[in-house]
């Protein structure tokens, strides 16, 4: 007995550690059966990809979301998302290191793009396009393509939200809500105050600080997974400045980095001059984006400086589930002072990709794959990846007439271009947009954004999308009325956002190589930004911001500041001799 | 005389025992020390699509990369501090408790009171973090709610934010969460301990105190040296989950520890030999310490752990 069972133990000791630990997919794995009565061919039969995406924000629809089960009737594709909980960087070293591959990776950082091709991990994808997604190929991507290519002359990825025919066929508006966000409730309070400024803004928390004490008049998320990393743009943005997500900006022709542009302290002088006053939230350093979303909601908090739709868009969605038409979250585009001419808050760059979603070398179908995006790139497949269906609709757009269409075609409507019929957002998708700050993604609305083109007409389409975009289509009632006090309607929305644009081209995807000195020193920079930033902007006395302020740019000098400013400069300068710009 | 068994009839006779312990004597090989030869990473400058192969021979660059950071002090006087805190508290704490939880007459309040103790330590560090992050918290937290309301502050304190204060808060929370389990094994030394010896010091007219000292403290001290051996290899290892879930940039100062350090140029930088490199010297150092930590023993006392 003894034996057997000595025997037993060592067998099942054996095989429980030879057991493979596969990572569940994101969607529970299971390649579906194709739906009933379909008789599947090759082209059709169900394939799941499974994608990497860099964004632990990202939510997944399920596979049954209308618009994810709309495509797989089309393609017989499904896409098993792979979500990092925090830091995805840390998650593509650690694949970079092993083989454990997805089958495609959405790369936002091309240097460690650049990792991966030098290391062979991704397929070069041009003949793979010519040969199975012809018109991407050919028509699609014909104004960016060689922009696209890799040093050694290939193609490694597709970007996304690429746009694409002339101005009028693209819905090129620049769009952010990343700048200062308040409650509606004090501003109406005080007659629709406007915060126009700086100094507006500062009285405005005083006053708030006033009336409502139990409430903080701002809080600014700069700890873990909060909006550390936004501060420079907004600041850039509020002073009119070109600014690039590696915390350099275009300042008097040149490149130069946060610390040495003169506004840019001036910027923080002014947050820590809030903090000086009383007016921040004591815990806004070790805040997360999690933390400032529950105090907002549970009325700690009256403003923010930091990305706006998130915590807005659930603040608006728990007022509406208790049944409060009280308060609003809106952004507003705030100058620093009345010297700046034009704020550049929503930055933008025309086509230049650097990366994209990429095809590794343990892809199970590459060609199967190239099908699937060549339909998600021609009109019908792109209507479809944004619910639009049966979209010959001859009802009337409401609510009631409209459910379960996401856009309708309005065939009464006199078409604005010649020959093409007009699509809208249907009533039904807006009043469910304010309903739930989830039902975009639960419905897999944003599903494929990332595998197609962007908003805009296809010019073998029949249809156009463009068109006039009313977006007061998605504002409830309230949300109507509250904008309407600052004269701001679903029509204008778009002029209101292209004012506060800023075509930061030239300096964006000025990528350094791994490894060499300027990459790390980015790195180090970058990591040592996040633990000194935080207390710059919470020092005690004027004198303690200066020398805090001072502290913090000695020691980016030491970490290489000069070499890696360097190095962008001569990218910068050799794109604009490549580009023909003097 | 008896016949030394020879090796084969010893396997032969103890072969099924063998069989039962050699899955795990293959998996410690295995995941133990097998990977043991990826520290030539740290010689290397390694890139993990390329591998040794395509990577280059660097000596100890890494190594002198390190050594001659800015934040090396910084990093080595953080880890010192916070991991010496954590193997003096862990040492007496646990024994102080083992010796209060062995004074307990009601045999059934002594284990309530021990099992409640050890709770803690099955608890993940993140919902420790979580629970000490609410209950520090300036903002309805509540501790302040406590101190405000006793009147021993006037306005709240932001405990996490206190530079000076994070070692000991982060000692004080280990303390909280592994007394319970660390006294279990001097409560069980402390069982050991022959009764006759308490009741002859009784009779002779000693007190609960002169009882504890002269009896219960020399009783368990060998598993206090012992188990004091043990922990003095980890002086630099002072764990990553305090510092890297309680930490801040406020604190940072005081809370970035070598373990954190790793995981940032390792994990999230991808420079695995810089990492590497700093977690062999850590092992070396590690090595000796617990070499001369035995020595040291053996010759001020009759125990040691080898």
């Amino acid at each position: 007995m003894k034996r057997l069972i000595a025997l037993f133990l060592c067998v099942s000791m054996i095989l429980a550690a030879c057991g493979k630990a596969g990572e569940p997919a994101a969607n529970g794995g299971q390649t579906p059966a194709p739906a009933q009565g379909e008789s599947p061919d090759a082209a059709l039969a169900p394939i799941r990809f499974s994608v990497f995406a860099p964004d632990s924000t990202r939510k997944i629809p399920p596979d049954d979301a209308p618009i994810v089960n709309q495509v797989f009737e089309k393609t017989g594709v499904l896409l098993d998302w792979i979500v990092p909980p925090a830091e995805p960087q840390e998650r593509l070293n650690i694949m970079l290191a092993t083989d454990d591959l997805p089958d495609l990776i959405l790369f936002w950082d091309a240097t460690i793009m650049k990792q991966f091709i030098e290391a062979g991990k991704l397929l070069d994808l041009e003949d793979l396009m010519k040969e199975n997604a012809p018109q991407a190929y050919e028509l699609n991507y014909v104004g960016f393509r060689d922009r696209i290519r890799h040093d050694d002359g290939k193609m490694y990825f597709l970007p996304g939200y690429y746009s694409f025919g002339d101005a009028a066929d693209s819905l090129f508006y620049p769009e952010t809500s990343t700048t200062f966000t308040a409650r509606t409730g004090l501003l109406e309070e005080l007659g629709w105050y406007d915060p126009k400024d700086f100094d507006a803004i500062f009285e405005l928390l005083k006053i708030s600080k006033e009336r409502y004490p139990e409430m903080s008049p701002m809080a600014l998320a700069l700890g873990p997974q909060g909006h550390l990393e936004l501060m420079n743009g907004i600041g850039a943005g509020a002073y009119g400045l070109a600014y690039e997500d590696s915390n350099i900006l275009l300042y008097d022709g040149e490149i130069k980095y946060f610390t040495d542009v003169p506004e840019m302290k001036e910027w923080y002088a002014y947050l820590n001059k809030i903090h000086r006053a009383g007016l921040l939230d004591v815990e806004s350093p070790v805040m997360s984006l999690e933390m400032l979303k529950e105090k907002l909601v549970s009325g700690k908090i009256f403003s923010f400086f930091g990305s706006g739709w998130e915590p807005g868009s659930e603040f608006i969605a728990y007022m509406e589930s208790i049944g409060s038409d009280e308060q609003c979250m809106w952004y507003f585009f705030p100058k620093a002072n009345d010297s700046v001419e034009k704020t550049t808050y929503a930055r933008y760059t025309e086509d230049l990709h650097t990366s994209g979603l990429t095809l590794t070398k343990n892809n199970k179908d590459p060609a199967r794959f190239f099908k699937f995006y060549e339909y998600l790139n021609t009109e019908d497949g792109w209507l479809s990846s944004h619910g639009i269906v049966n979209y010959d609709f001859s009802g009337e757009n409401t609510v009631e007439n409209t459910q379960g269409y996401d856009f309708v075609v309005l065939n009464d409507r006199a078409p604005i271009r010649e020959g093409m019929k007009l699509v809208l957002a249907s009533e039904w998708m807006g009043h469910n947009w304010n309903d739930d700050e989830n039902w975009w993604w639960s419905r897999g609305l944003e599903n494929f954004g990332a595998f197609k083109y962007s908003e805009g007409n296809h010019p073998l389409g029949l249809y156009d999308y463009v068109g006039d975009r009313d977006v007061g289509m998605w504002w409830d009632d309230n949300t109507k009325r509250i904008y309407g006090e600052y004269g701001i309607t679903g029509l204008n929305y778009w002029e209101i956002m292209t004012e506060t644009g800023s075509d930061v081209t030239l300096i964006s995807g000025l990528v350094l190589e791994p490894g060499t000195p300027e990459a790390i020193a980015q790195v180090t920079m970058g990591e040592y930004i996040k633990t000194q930033l935080p207390r710059v902007i919470v020092a005690d006395t004027e004198a303690d911001f200066e020398a805090r302020w001072n502290e913090m740019d000695k020691k980016l000098t030491a970490d290489g500041k000069d070499v890696f400013v360097a190095k962008k400069s001569e990218l910068y300068k050799e794109r604009l001799a490549d580009w023909g710009i003097k | 005389m008896p016949v030394k068994a020879s090796l084969r009839s010893k396997v032969s006779r103890q072969r099924y025992l063998l069989m039962m312990v050699a899955p795990s004597l293959i998996f410690v090989a295995v995941f133990s020390y097998l990977p043991i030869w990826g520290m030539l990473i740290a010689f290397f400058d390694y890139n993990p699509g390329l591998g040794f192969a395509g990577s280059k021979f660097v000596g100890l660059r890494y190594f002198k990369e390190f050594l001659g950071t800015s934040d090396f002090l910084l990093l080595m006087r953080n880890t010192v501090a916070i991991s010496s805190l954590n193997i003096a508290c862990g040492t007496v704490f646990p024994v102080a408790f083992a010796i209060l939880i062995n004074e307990l007459f009601v045999p059934r309040m002594r284990k309530l009171t021990q099992t409640i103790s050890y709770l803690p330590h099955f608890i993940s560090y993140v919902v420790v973090a979580n629970i000490a992050t609410t209950m520090l918290s300036p903002d309805g937290g509540a501790i302040n709610r406590l101190l405000l309301g006793l009147g021993v502050i006037q306005k709240p304190i932001f405990f996490l934010a206190i530079p000076q204060g994070f070692w000991f808060l982060i000692s004080a929370i280990n303390v909280w969460k592994e007394t319970g389990w660390a006294a279990i094994i001097y409560i069980a030394s402390i069982a050991n301990i022959d009764p006759q010896l308490y009741e002859a010091a009784t009779v002779d007219g000693a007190g609960r105190m002169r009882r504890i000292w002269h009896i219960t403290l020399p009783g368990i001290l060998p598993t206090i040296i012992v188990l004091t051996i043990m922990a003095l290899p980890d002086l630099l290892n002072a764990g990553f989950d305090p510092s890297y879930l309680l930490g801040n940039p406020i604190v940072s100062d005081f809370s970035r520890v070598l373990d954190t350090h790793i995981y940032a140029v390792g994990i999230q930088q991808g420079r695995y030999p810089l990492a590497t490199a700093v977690g062999l010297m850590r092992m070396g150092v590690s090595l000796v310490l617990i070499l001369s930590a035995n020595s040291w023993a053996r010759r001020v006392s009759e125990y040691s752990l080898f």
